[in-house]
């Protein structure tokens, strides 16, 4: 492995590999600030570009886009309440609450370094340990995916906000709304009312750019009238890049958590960076402190989403590298990269092509220490959009998400389905509705129902015995169970220590 | 013509009681409407969902049930804040005309906006949203705004349609007019 290690080295300190590195971490960045613009949209975009490089390089600033889009969406996110990718939905709860208290500039700085922690580690885990991290993954069948649904699902009740009756509606409003198209079992069109372009279902990025950034720009419009000129709504924003040492050291704990949990989330094929924020960002809430801070401007919130999505980034690599196996929407994009540039995923890529895989995988290591480096560099100018008067930035915004949505897939709909989501959030988060947990529901739909349904296939009539034959499935129903009950059961623990305390 | 005081007295009498009881009415919870406009909206697709095999249907028709109990849940709680409303005072409810009025126009501009991009194309459909919305926002200054959507539309063609190959409806059904005038 070291002498690998020697060889991979210097393929990736040569010029070429290194301007590949710096153009795929600020083009990333770009990328994944602008709402419809995701990292998969990134990826795929520059592949052709690769053609004529080496494949270090070519593949170096590939994986840089990946782990930097995802970053970059977080920018908007904190700043805009637009995430600019799906995987910072979770971001824009505590983000923009910190920007509008005027610190947007320590929050984006809380975002980057979260980022480049999450990405890091990620990245370790993919140059140390990924053939055994990679049979793991090996493991998972639609038993199992069910139950991670499941347990994605219990995350609903602690994202609803002031009305927990109106957060479950809006999570389940979600998981219903996951299954407009074709069924993917029996391929009968569910509620498509007639509409070829609705049986690919409701696609989620203009819903979520809808629900996120255009229902922003409607309650931004209310302010405007009202008289506001900036979107923040104190006059002095904090000049600091990080949070006092004091305080962001409270946040190490939940950093470390959610790049280990980001990290295993990231190597389940399919789960990908989205689910992994939500996931981290709930444990970061059940974990915390201070809860109740979680969705009025808590940095905990920022860091535990981050970390999560930029982990998981790494942790996608791993099946993709060692089986072939995509953990993400972008590793499968990654996957015809590979192929493009001769390297068949698999056994080979950590012997035969062994000395390419680690160049590749110390120059996604690279791409992320740079990333972060580059985010705190400009944290203090991107922060500036919030001092920008909202009669500007509302059009922009506009105009940014109208062609993202447009390029997704060259089709009017996606646009329609934005401005019909815009309204529905509109509406929802007015009349005291939650997005996060539709946003949840959304995303879960297809995993929990198409894994159920395929599960009770395989397990051909015999469910229960089925279940305990599988000892992952236990291990994820006992989350799900501990999930549920965790407040009440540490409720209690707290009143029986309280008591013994006081006799 | 002889006018029947009586008759004049008796129909105002009732026709105060009818609007003070209008006016009363208008003082519950919106929780109460949106409950019922979400019971109905349910009630349509649970009848649309038993026309669907049964296995596509067993998962919808689960959570519109839960739909269905979580609106009467909603209604129940919209009740309950009417009813613990001071006496004699109007519920304040965030959806109402005077607060939904600026974003209701605010999103036919949108409408408009995406409208004209099979008329006239992206960018020519953004510049006229763009000057239009800030021009309602009170953007008074024309040069600032013509300003700053031309420096928008050159960042979006520059980076995204020739850099990125990004694909744009340039000129919509105004292209295709043109080419026939030629």
């Amino acid at each position: 492995m070291s002498d690998n290690i020697i060889v991979a080295l210097n393929l990736l300190f040569q010029l070429d590999t290194m301007i590949a590195l710096l153009v795929g971490v600020v083009g990333g960045m770009v990328i994944g600030a602008l709402p419809g613009f995701s990292a998969s949209m990134g990826v795929a975009l520059l592949i052709p570009i690769t053609f004529g490089m080496k494949p270090v390089a070519g593949l170096v600033m590939l994986t840089a886009v990946y782990t930097s889009a995802i970053y970059g969406g977080s920018i908007t996110a904190t700043l805009c309440h637009t995430p600019g990718t799906p995987a910072s939905a979770a971001t824009a709860i505590d983000g923009y609450q910190l920007t509008l208290k005027g610190r947007g500039i320590e929050a984006v700085g809380v975002c980057t370094a979260a980022s480049m922690i999450g990405g890091i580690v990620g990245a370790v885990a993919l140059i140390f340990i990924a053939p055994p991290l990679g049979l793991f993954s090996l493991k998972f069948s639609s038993l199992e995916f069910f139950m991670l649904a499941l347990f994605g699902l219990t995350i609903i009740a602690s994202l609803a906000g002031d009305s927990l009756i109106k957060g479950l509606f809006s999570g389940v409003l979600g998981l219903f709304i996951g299954t407009i198209g074709l069924d993917l079992i029996t391929g009968v069109p569910r509620y498509t009312f007639g509409i070829i372009a609705m049986e690919d279902g409701v696609n989620f990025v203009p819903a979520l750019i809808g629900m996120f950034s255009v229902s922003q720009v409607l309650i931004l419009s209310s302010d405007i009238e009202n008289g506001r000129k900036a979107i923040m709504l104190c006059d002095v924003m904090s000049g600091n890049i990080l949070p006092p040492w004091k305080e962001f050291k409270t946040l190490i704990p939940t950093i470390i958590r959610s790049s280990i949990i980001g990290t295993i989330v990231g190597i389940i094929p399919a789960a990908g960076a989205g689910i992994s924020s939500w996931v981290c960002y709930a444990i970061g809430k059940k974990f915390s402190k201070h809860p109740e801070e979680f969705g009025e401007g808590s940095f905990e919130g920022v860091a535990s989403s981050e970390t999560g999505n930029n982990a998981a980034t790494g942790g996608a690599l791993i099946p993709l590298f060692t089986l072939g196996l995509p953990g993400s929407s972008v590793a499968a994009i990654l996957l015809g990269g590979l192929m493009i540039h001769g390297l068949v995923p698999g056994a080979d890529m950590y012997t035969k092509y062994a000395s390419t895989t680690y160049a590749i995988s110390f120059g996604y290591l690279l791409a992320n220490i740079l990333m972060g480096l580059i985010g705190l560099g400009i944290a203090r100018y991107v922060a500036k959009v919030s001092v920008l008067s909202p009669s500007v930035l509302c059009p922009i915004i506009i105009g940014l998400s109208s062609i993202g949505c447009y390029a997704i897939r060259n089709s009017m709909l996606d646009v329609y389905v934005m401005l019909a989501f815009g309204l529905i959030g509109y509406i929802v988060r007015i009349s005291g509705f939650a997005t996060a947990p539709m946003v949840l529901g959304m995303v879960l739909s297809p995993i929990a129902e198409g894994n159920w349904r395929r599960a009770l296939i395989l397990a051909r009539g015999d469910m229960i015995s089925y279940f305990f034959t599988r000892p992952i499935s236990i291990v994820l129903a006992l989350l799900v169970v501990a999930s549920l009950f965790a407040p009440q059961l540490m409720s209690f623990v707290n009143k029986r220590s309280k008591a013994s305390v006081t006799s | 013509m002889k006018i029947d005081i009586d008759f004049v007295s008796v129909s105002v009498f009732h026709f105060y009681k009818i609007y003070g009881g209008i006016q009363m009415r208008a003082k519950v919870h919106q929780d109460i409407y949106i409950g019922i406009f979400i019971s109905l909206l349910c009630i349509v697709f649970l009848l649309i969902t038993t026309t669907l095999p049964r296995g596509a249907a067993v998962f919808p028709a689960l959570l519109l049930i839960i739909l269905l109990l979580l609106a009467g849940w909603i209604i129940w709680d919209g009740v309950r804040k009417t009813k613990s409303a001071k006496t004699g005072s109007t519920v304040d409810n965030t959806i109402s005309y005077s607060k939904i009025r600026v974003p209701a126009v605010t999103y036919l501009y949108i409408c408009g906006y995406i409208a004209l991009f099979k008329l006239v194309g992206y960018f020519i459909a953004t510049a006229i949203f763009m000057i239009a919305i800030m021009r309602r926002f009170h953007e008074k200054s024309w040069k600032k705004n013509i300003a700053i959507t031309a420096g928008f539309i050159f960042i979006i063609f520059a980076l995204f349609v020739k850099q990125l190959n990004v694909p744009v409806l340039n000129f919509g059904y105004l292209e295709q007019f043109l080419t026939m005038l030629r």
